[in-house]
């Protein structure tokens, strides 16, 4: 398990390389600019401020300074000064190689056009926001999906089964940018129970983690029913109700561990892009989250938010992968890594 | 096996209660003082900047005009410039502008232990004032090629010697930097004089020092903190509000300046602290309708619901906005080389109908292309016969006349209108199509380019969709600087006469004379060498909650510090 989990992760460095690439091409095959508006700056300022930062040179150099900002590690000395052009998300301090040395790694460059802030200040700001409001919406996805899976299951072809599905398929038509505004105007504006809009408090949470989580909850209860259903008919469940043992034994113990594998694949790509922002629901909310930034940058060609923001992304992808891939071994003694 | 489950539990619980204990309970704090929530013109995200040099946005601007006031300060409702911090005298020759500064106006910085607002002191213990200096470093950091600022070309050419410096090499050395920087004409001339040397005498040079981008610059600073002066740990500002606080991407918080001494211009503040919320217009609706916002806009879709309903109906308000909506036509694609075919394009846009039933927003529509609550903006009712309106009969029989003339079927002629997309520029392509289509039988496409695209097409286009915001509300900002054929703009409009009408008009010192030159101006640049097609001006809709006592701006940007809550 230990060499397949390092495997994975030197995996994730090539992963992490071929997508910097391929995105860095892309982003600078499409017309357009940081620096261009409908007012039409004059070339000779344009100029400047690709110089001011570093666009004017050759795109492989762009490129290769750019991966060695992010990847190689630097050690710097008590003269260094954090500024817009070198921002790093990892410091550690050395103090015992001099006073004011310190190891920094990962620059991901200013923002282009944000100009007092930097990519990695960005990530650190709003990174903290998404991861907390994808958790409390998975948590909503997987508290309300679950049981209702297991309750549809159980009761295959009853009214329960008919209203369990009925709201899971509501759920899934239902999407947050129609989900938010009924959630804001009934217990915001007309209950005035929850705050409409804004971050930081446990109240300002519930809405947009419920608006975010019902879809998912409805995906992961058809699913969680399909799978149960299905291990339902399978001899080991005969066995263990010929055993003797109590009915919620056999489901809980035997049946839904087993049913819960699919569930957990899905989980994984899901809680990767719940946990990086979610672009719709943070508008709704004005919630600070990094959602905003993913579809901004791209508007705005803000080249180094679209790169700090498809490498985290593609990051997180994997070791939720990783994560599911080491929770199926757990959840399924046969599975086995090596 | 029972004890496995509970720990599990626990374990699960104990999850729940770290991630619970991750989110802060704090809920409103601030005791007893009223906050103003304002979500007007803020937009749902962050704001791109506070340094005034770099600065290039509504929002920017909008909480910028509180921090650092410039030497004129503009008149929110009558787009006249006032005296800001300083009054000034002009030369004969109208090219020396002699500023005497407000005396011992001090720099300040919100100090987030104490919780006060402190004078900023500086190496031996005394209080910094703002300078005829910080002006100065204001103007040169703007023009300056190494910082490199979008608006840098907007300043420049008022300016002695500022294209000069704005355009020389980035790396030149010391001494020739110095050189460029001697040369502008942007001097102090003791703690508090300053003389500013324009390029020409003309009224205009009023709105340009009070443009934002002339404000004073705390030069320590910049050595201290870099590129991070202006977040809210290291900001020192002097204008009636101080920065509390900067919550990227969600909020900032403006607290009165109780170090501002207040002038008739820029009285101090009666409301203590405003807020600036970053939020899109549905969910500042819905946190207006919450009572969680003082001031919000309106969304489009809500427009019908807002006017039905008493209440919301009494809070709403609409004034002129910063820009023209309007169509550029391609001058050397041949169809549109004959002004009477972009007249007859132009005429058979039934404008009324398009602000009444795609955009409304209480839009209004245009006629010319200056927006007319602009200094000496002509407006169209005094000069009767001039400017563009909506004729589907007259664009049909000038048309006609055209495709007779040179042998022409309606059928066949295909034009294309090129949009940045989004879906009110597609609505009002749409309406357009069927306009054109049904008045003049053409047949007409539509591509949706994302904005960058669409900026780098537009040259090539026949047809594109445009907007004009103004820097500083002059006529000249959208005659001379959109259309003037140094300009060269989009359309490749050129005409030597329009050019003679602008020059004259911007060196004009009475305001009626320059009104009756953009007239003229305006006359051939919509209508008898018909270029574009004005199509409507923006508006700003605002909500406000009852109790509250506000300007109504027409330059988009409020000034806070002259509202006040009245309960």
């Amino acid at each position: 398990m230990g060499k397949y989990i390092v495997r994975r992760l030197l995996w994730l460095v090539l992963v992490l390389f071929v997508v910097s690439a391929i995105t860095f091409i892309m982003m600078r095959l499409v017309p357009g600019g940081p620096f261009n508006t409908e007012r039409g700056v004059p070339p000779a300022i344009i100029a400047n401020l690709e110089r001011r930062y570093n666009l004017d040179a050759p795109l492989i150099e762009q490129y290769v300074d750019y991966v060695a900002g992010l990847a190689l590690p630097r050690i710097t000395d008590s003269s260094f000064r954090r500024s817009v052009a070198e921002d790093y998300l990892i410091n550690i301090p050395l103090d015992f190689l001099g006073e004011g040395t310190a190891l920094r790694w990962m620059n991901f460059g200013p923002s282009l056009t944000r100009r007092s802030q930097t990519v990695t200040a960005i990530i650190s700001d709003t990174l903290p926001v998404s991861m907390q409001l994808g958790t409390a919406a998975l948590l909503v996805g997987v508290l309300i999906g679950v049981p209702l899976g297991i309750f549809a299951a159980l009761r295959r072809n009853t009214w329960g089964d008919f209203v369990g599905m009925g709201v899971a398929i509501l759920g899934v038509s239902v999407p947050a940018i129609i989900l938010g505004p009924i959630l804001q105007y009934v217990f915001g504006v007309g209950l005035g129970w929850l705050p409409v809009t804004g971050w930081g408090s446990f109240a300002q949470v519930i809405m947009p983690a419920f608006a975010l989580g019902f879809a998912q909850s409805a995906l992961i209860a058809r699913l969680t029913r399909a799978s149960l259903l299905q291990v339902l008919n399978e001899d080991y469940i005969r066995t263990a109700r010929a055993k003797g043992l109590h009915n919620r034994t056999v489901i809980i113990v035997h049946a839904l561990k087993n049913a819960l594998i699919p569930v957990v694949t899905v989980l994984g790509p899901l809680a990767a892009a719940l946990l990086t922002g979610t672009f719709v629901v943070e508008i709704i909310f004005g919630i600070p989250g990094l959602g905003k930034f993913f579809v901004n940058s791209i508007i705005n060609r803000d080249y180094t938010i679209i790169m700090g923001t498809v490498l985290l992304y593609a990051a997180v992808l994997v070791f939720a992968n990783l994560i599911v891939d080491i929770v199926y071994a757990w959840i399924d003694p046969r599975i086995r890594y090596t | 096996m029972r004890s496995n489950a509970l720990r599990r539990l626990m374990s699960v619980a104990l999850a729940l209660a770290i991630m619970l204990g991750t989110f802060s309970f704090a809920f409103a704090q601030g005791g007893d003082v009223r906050v103003l929530r304002t979500g007007r013109q803020m937009g749902p995200s962050d704001l791109p900047t506070l340094d005034p040099s770099q600065a290039q946005d509504v929002p920017s601007v909008q909480v910028i005009d509180h921090l650092f006031p410039t030497l004129g300060r503009l008149h929110e409702e009558q787009v006249i410039v006032e005296p800001g911090m300083a009054t000034w005298e002009v030369s004969e020759d109208g090219l020396v502008y002699t500023f005497s500064i407000l005396p011992e106006i001090p720099w300040v910085h919100y100090n987030m232990d104490s919780g006060q607002v402190e004078q900023v002191m500086d190496e031996n213990g005394n209080p910094r004032y703002v300078t005829a200096a910080d002006f100065v470093l204001g103007y040169q950091r703007t023009l300056d090629p190494r910082l490199g600022t979008e608006y840098a070309g907007v300043l420049a050419p008022w300016v002695a010697g500022g294209v000069e410096f704005m355009t020389s090499d980035p790396e030149a050395s010391d001494e020739e930097r110095q050189a460029l920087l001697d040369g502008l004409g942007v001097v102090a001339l003791d703690d508090y004089t300053l003389q500013f040397t324009s390029t020409r005498a003309t009224p205009v040079n009023e709105m340009i020092f009070s443009m934002w981008i002339t404000a004073a610059i705390p030069g320590w600073l910049l050595d201290e903190a870099g590129d991070f002066w202006i977040e809210p740990e290291n900001i020192q500002t002097y204008g009636p509000y101080a920065v509390k606080d900067w919550v990227h991407d969600e909020s900032l918080t403006m607290i009165a300046n109780p170090f501002w001494p207040g002038t008739d211009v820029i009285p101090q503040p009666t409301i203590q602290e405003v807020q600036f919320m970053f939020l899109d217009l549905d969910p500042q609706l819905a946190a207006f309708e919450a009572g969680e916002l003082d001031v919000s806009e309106v969304p489009a879709s809500a427009i019908d619901r807002i006017h039905a309903d008493p209440a919301l109906s009494q809070a709403l308000h609409t004034a002129y906005g910063t820009c023209t909506y309007y169509y550029g036509f391609n001058r050397t694609l041949p169809l549109f080389q004959d002004a009477r075919v972009v007249r007859a394009f132009s005429m058979a846009i039934d404008r009324q109908a398009i602000v009444d039933n795609v955009t409304r927003r209480g839009e209004i529509p245009a006629g010319y292309f200056t927006l007319p609550p602009l200094n000496a903006a002509p407006q169209q009712a005094d000069y009767p016969g001039t400017g563009i309106g909506t004729d589907i009969d007259g664009a049909k029989a000038l048309f006609a006349e055209y495709l007779a003339e040179t042998g022409q079927n309606a059928s066949d002629i295909t034009v294309t209108i090129l949009h940045n997309t989004s879906n009110l520029h597609a609505s009002v392509a749409q309406a357009i199509q069927q306009m054109w289509t049904e008045a003049l039988g053409v047949n007409v496409q539509i591509a949706a380019q994302d904005f960058g695209t669409y900026l780098d097409l537009r040259r090539e286009a026949d047809v594109y969709r445009a907007a004009w915001c103004y820097d500083y509300p002059d006529a000249n900002n959208f005659m001379y600087d959109v259309f003037h054929s140094s300009n060269d703009p989009d359309n490749h409009f050129n005409n030597p006469e329009y050019d003679a009408l602008v020059e004259q008009a911007v060196v004009a010192t009475d305001l009626q004379e320059r009104r009756d030159l953009y007239a003229q101006a305006e006359n051939i640049l919509v209508n008898t060498d018909a270029s574009i097609a004005p199509i409507y001006f923006y508006t700003t809709q605002d909500l406000t909650q009852p109790g509250i006592e506000r300007t109504y701006s027409v330059i988009t940007r409020e000034r806070y510090e002259k509202w006040r809550f009245t309960n």
